[in-house]
């Protein structure tokens, strides 16, 4: 059988606490809290960040070879009354995945430091719901570079992302994306 | 293992009787002396396609399933199924791992990126998408017959001579 969840990483380099979550929410705030507040406030010009995310994919159960792991997004959502568009916010994922963990800067409830930035292994980053999708899926490497996995535990390198606002958005909470995984079982 | 999701599964046919995905792995030392593969619905609501291949001398052959799965709130949405065959023996990537061993390889046919994966060289990839589509890939000598088997349709993929 095969049973996967997904953890945030959070707290202080070398320490990190690892979270399961059930939504990827972005704050100006390093917590993995799925509520409203430290939202990322709209700039007068230039643009804000929401802190940045480490998050991995995390084996329950895995009786079966796992490979193969991907991403990729359905699009940017539009508005679902109260929710908003996504009109002047992106989502970036971080072009690489590593097994590293770097602590997350900001400053708490204005903006956060931009991904390549504070971290040591992400050169660049691409957004992500743009960029990838069914037909133009991202890969995603796995722990120690196997090429499968079975068992329990990490499963995924560390993929890494983070929200960017500009002016241009909307005020209000915005309607969630989703973010598909896939991979193969023999 | 057949999982909640699973719309369909394999069974296999070797000198010592069937075997199929209810009590085994593809990648059990056991799949590779299926002689006979085949992937059929579960049950009467599910695409009424069945794959089967029979197995020449010389020839690996392969399955997996494909889980698709939104990942927030993690909610399985899909899952596609990947029959195939190669000739010859796969060694996986990890050096010390099992000759004939063909699940440490990312097989091509799933993606549209072929140079990173196990290509058709002389074989073919069948692919049950979660649609119920249905793409095949193959070299030259190796074609598919579709015909009917109990209302359902049935592919059988052959080598050609």
């Amino acid at each position: 059988m095969a049973t996967f969840q997904w953890k945030e990483m959070n707290g202080p380099q070398g320490a990190p606490v690892s979270s399961v979550i059930t939504h990827l929410k972005h704050k100006t705030k390093d917590t993995y809290a799925n509520n409203a507040d430290y939202p990322v406030p709209k700039p007068a010009a230039g643009y804000n960040y929401g802190f940045g995310k480490t998050t991995f994919l995390d084996s329950v159960e895995c009786t079966e070879n796992f490979s193969n792991f991907k991403l990729y997004g359905t699009g940017y959502p539009s508005a679902n009354p109260p929710k908003i568009a996504w009109t002047g916010n992106k989502l970036f994922i971080g072009d690489e995945v590593s097994d590293t963990y770097d602590e997350v800067e900001g400053t708490e409830s204005e903006t956060g430091i931009e991904l390549a930035t504070y971290h040591s292994e992400v050169t660049a980053v691409t957004d992500f719901l743009t960029t990838y999708t069914s037909g133009n899926k991202k890969s995603i490497g796995l722990t120690g570079g196997a090429a499968s996995k079975t068992g329990t535990g990490r499963f995924t390198k560390n993929i890494f992302w983070q929200h960017r606002v500009d002016n241009t958005s909307g005020n209000g909470l915005l309607n969630e994306a989703s973010i598909i995984g896939v991979y193969d079982l023999a | 293992m057949i999982h909640d999701y699973d719309t369909h599964y394999w069974l296999g046919k070797t000198a010592q009787g069937w075997v199929s995905m209810a009590d085994w792995k593809s990648s059990d030392q056991i799949f590779q002396d299926v002689e006979l593969l085949r992937l059929e619905p579960l049950y009467d609501t599910n695409y009424q396609t069945i794959f089967e291949v029979a197995r020449p001398a010389g020839y690996t052959l392969f399955f997996r399933g494909r889980v698709f799965f939104d990942t927030y709130p993690n909610n399985i949405i899909g899952v596609a199924y990947l029959v195939g065959a190669e000739a010859g023996s796969w060694t996986p990537w990890e050096a010390g791992g099992f000759p004939m061993d063909p699940d440490a390889w990312l097989i091509w046919g799933l993606f549209a990126d072929p140079q990173d994966y196990l290509p058709v060289q002389d074989g073919f990839r069948a692919i049950l998408g979660p649609d119920g589509s249905i793409d095949f890939y193959n070299s030259d000598n190796w074609s598919y017959k579709l015909s009917s088997e109990g209302g359902k349709d049935l592919y059988k993929f052959v080598r050609i001579a």
